[in-house]
């Protein structure tokens, strides 16, 4: 069992306490003008520090900040500790509130041992072991390939003026850092999953390959089962899980697809054609497919 | 996940690091090079065995070496025959060329930098200044290498570099080999780039594009290049195939020099005489103790490294440890992760 079961922080509660401070991360990433790789390494040794660490003991607004503080550190794009202090506590306490305590310099002191105590606590949990993969790389190469370049190249051409499928394929990749994936998953397979529920969700076939027999997602060892297990997760926990109602690990039941709005997908880019019907029902059409 | 093997019976070195000395948590050296060191596996790259939390700081432990490349070219009494300058050079190489495979330039290539193990094994050590390459739009600090060692688009300034930079250090190094005194000495930038220039020749326009537009460009008398024999007469240590792939090493435009890989492959390492083996290489005489990584900095005047935040050994480092203290290491070793399994549990 894990720690935050232990200590009765039930799967939605730790879903909720995460996405809120990775929003933090991302927020405060983005003020303080770093790059994605920062921000991306920032989330996953956040994810990787409460995996053994529970919530009730450790502030998730400080860990936050040491992570976001070390990632930028690991990725060569150090901010000052003040800067990132700062960063954070605009976001979370609002501009009025937190400029009155960073004018204090006795908070500032503080704040800064404490963001400085967080990071060690961080590196121990990680023992060290702090050199993360991310998924870009692989995103790109395989966006790259003929089969896929095609794809791209002709939904450009059926649909312009919508947002570009590899953006929409970025954009869930973003999206798929809420979720513990980097966890469970190597980070090459969540970037092939990603193209793959792009792909699904907007009804392009699948099954490509560049030279006709291998399909395009067979590398890095990847698996048709695994592909749908993280197309499901992003799908169902990225997307549903609003409510917090997600948090179970491991394949979805075939029950678990309520009927929601299509608004949810619309945070990847995915745009329907006017005339279009359901949106429930098409959601569902689309988990049965999955599951099929 | 996280298995940590126990090291048992084997003599590490401990390199210690404050932190929070200057104001900013963890330094960004120190996680660097656990990061980069963590991922590169090489018999010519050091071994990061493990880092520790210590009291003031962090603990970074390596296997002990026993000496280093610095000390085998002082040394007078350690005679260099071909084969070994061939071995030495080649390990070198290939330490480099992992390092490079993996896009990570070390940037602070020098003797003292690659330490010799007992087995006589090459290892390429400190990447506290070593940095990820390839990134198109992040600019690099030309304040690096020992200034010997630098290569000449780093002397002009040059913010956008590669894996080349630590080629022509390498060349510097298989100059040193040969001459047993460093190559490019001189106490200033310019007076480095003198010595370049009066050795290889002034770099020419059509050799070199962009080379007025370098940050920090200066023009010098133009020079014809002397002939490489002329500064390295000994045949039987430098034959002709040694001196064509120095001067591929130490070419002065960075796009056409040689790659670490490349230089492996090059003739001078398939011609007779064969690379001295490794365990009979020779080594200087009082095999000084040292500890891995830890020294490193500030020997000589001129090398001296300017403005970068390298050289933190701070505290004493153990020098010598016999086996009381490997097994003070590991019972402090079993506390340690004692101590980290109860955290994780709490």
């Amino acid at each position: 069992m894990s720690v935050n079961r232990k200590h009765g922080v039930s799967p939605a509660l730790e879903n909720r306490m995460k996405r809120s401070a990775i929003d933090l991360i991302a927020h405060a990433g983005k003020a303080l003008n770093m790059d994605h790789v920062a921000m991306g390494t920032a989330v996953v040794i956040f994810h990787r520090y409460y995996a053994t660490h529970s919530f009730l003991l450790n502030d998730k607004f400080l860990i936050a900040m040491a992570c976001l503080y070390l990632g930028g550190k690991l990725e060569d794009t150090p901010k000052s500790a003040r800067d990132v202090i700062t960063a954070c506590c605009m976001r979370r306490y609002g501009p009025e509130v937190a400029g009155l305590s960073l004018r204090n310099h006795d908070f500032l002191t503080a704040a800064r041992e404490r963001l400085f105590l967080a990071e060690r606590a961080v590196l121990y949990a990680l023992r060290f072991d702090v050199a993360i993969e991310h998924p870009f790389g692989t995103m790109l190469a395989a966006l790259r390939r003929p089969a896929l370049t095609r794809v791209w190249q002709e939904w450009g051409q059926a649909h312009p003026g919508s947002v570009s499928f590899q953006q929409m394929c970025i954009n869930l990749l973003n999206d798929s850092y809420k979720l513990p994936l980097c966890l469970m998953f190597p980070a090459c397979h969540v970037a092939l999953a990603c193209i793959w529920t792009v792909m699904k969700v907007l009804r392009i076939p699948t099954r490509l390959s560049d030279d006709g027999v291998t399909p395009w997602w067979q590398e890095h060892g990847m698996q048709h089962e695994d592909l749908k297990e993280i197309s499901c997760m992003l799908l169902e926990r990225l997307y549903h899980a609003d409510d917090g109602a997600g948090g179970t690990v491991g394949p979805v039941s075939a029950a678990c697809p309520t009927p929601t709005p299509p608004k949810q997908l619309r945070a990847v880019g995915v745009k329907r054609k006017a005339g279009e019907t359901g949106g429930a029902e098409e959601y569902n059409d689309l988990f049965d497919e999955l599951l099929a | 996940m996280y298995a940590l093997p126990l090291q048992t019976g084997e003599l590490v070195a401990i390199k210690k690091i404050r932190v929070g000395e200057k104001g900013e948590g963890v330094n960004v050296t120190a996680l660097r090079e656990v990061k980069l060191l963590r991922e590169l596996h090489h018999p010519n790259i050091v071994r990061l065995l493990d880092v520790w939390p210590s009291r003031r700081g962090i603990a970074l432990v390596f296997e002990y070496m026993e000496t280093d490349l610095e000390r085998v070219i002082r040394d007078r009494a350690v005679l260099l025959t071909g084969a070994d300058v061939k071995a030495y050079l080649r390990m070198v190489l290939a330490g480099l060329a992992h390092c490079h495979a993996r896009w990570v330039v070390h940037r602070d290539v020098k003797p003292d930098n690659f330490l010799l193990a007992s087995s006589g094994a090459l290892k390429l050590a400190d990447f506290g200044l070593a940095r990820p390459y390839g990134s198109p739009d992040r600019p690099f600090t030309h304040q690096v290498f020992a200034r010997w060692y630098r290569a000449p688009e780093l002397l002009y300034g040059s913010t956008c570099y590669g894996p080349g930079v630590d080629v022509w250090a390498a060349g510097c190094i298989f100059a040193e080999l040969l001459l047993r005194r460093p190559w490019f000495s001189a106490e200033s930038d310019v007076g480095v780039l003198n010595k370049i220039f009066t050795a290889l020749g002034t770099p020419r326009d059509a050799n070199w594009g962009g080379l007025r537009a370098m940050p920090a460009f200066v023009e010098f008398q133009p020079t014809p290049p002397a002939p490489l024999r002329s500064l390295f007469p000994n045949v039987a240590v430098a034959p002709d195939d040694a001196l064509d792939l120095l001067s591929r090493m130490v070419c002065l435009a960075p796009a056409q020099r040689i790659s670490a890989a490349d230089a492996l492959r090059h003739r001078y390492f398939r011609v007779d005489p064969a690379p001295t083996p490794q365990e009979r290489l020779p080594k200087p005489g009082r095999a000084g103790v040292r500890v891995a990584a830890a020294a490193a900095s500030a020997k000589r005047p001129g090398g001296e490294r300017e403005a970068t935040p390298a050289a933190e050994a701070g505290g004493p480092a153990p020098a010598g440890m016999d086996s009381g203290d490997v097994r003070f290491l590991k019972k402090r070793r079993l506390q340690m992760d004692a101590a980290l399994d109860d955290a994780a549990d709490a």
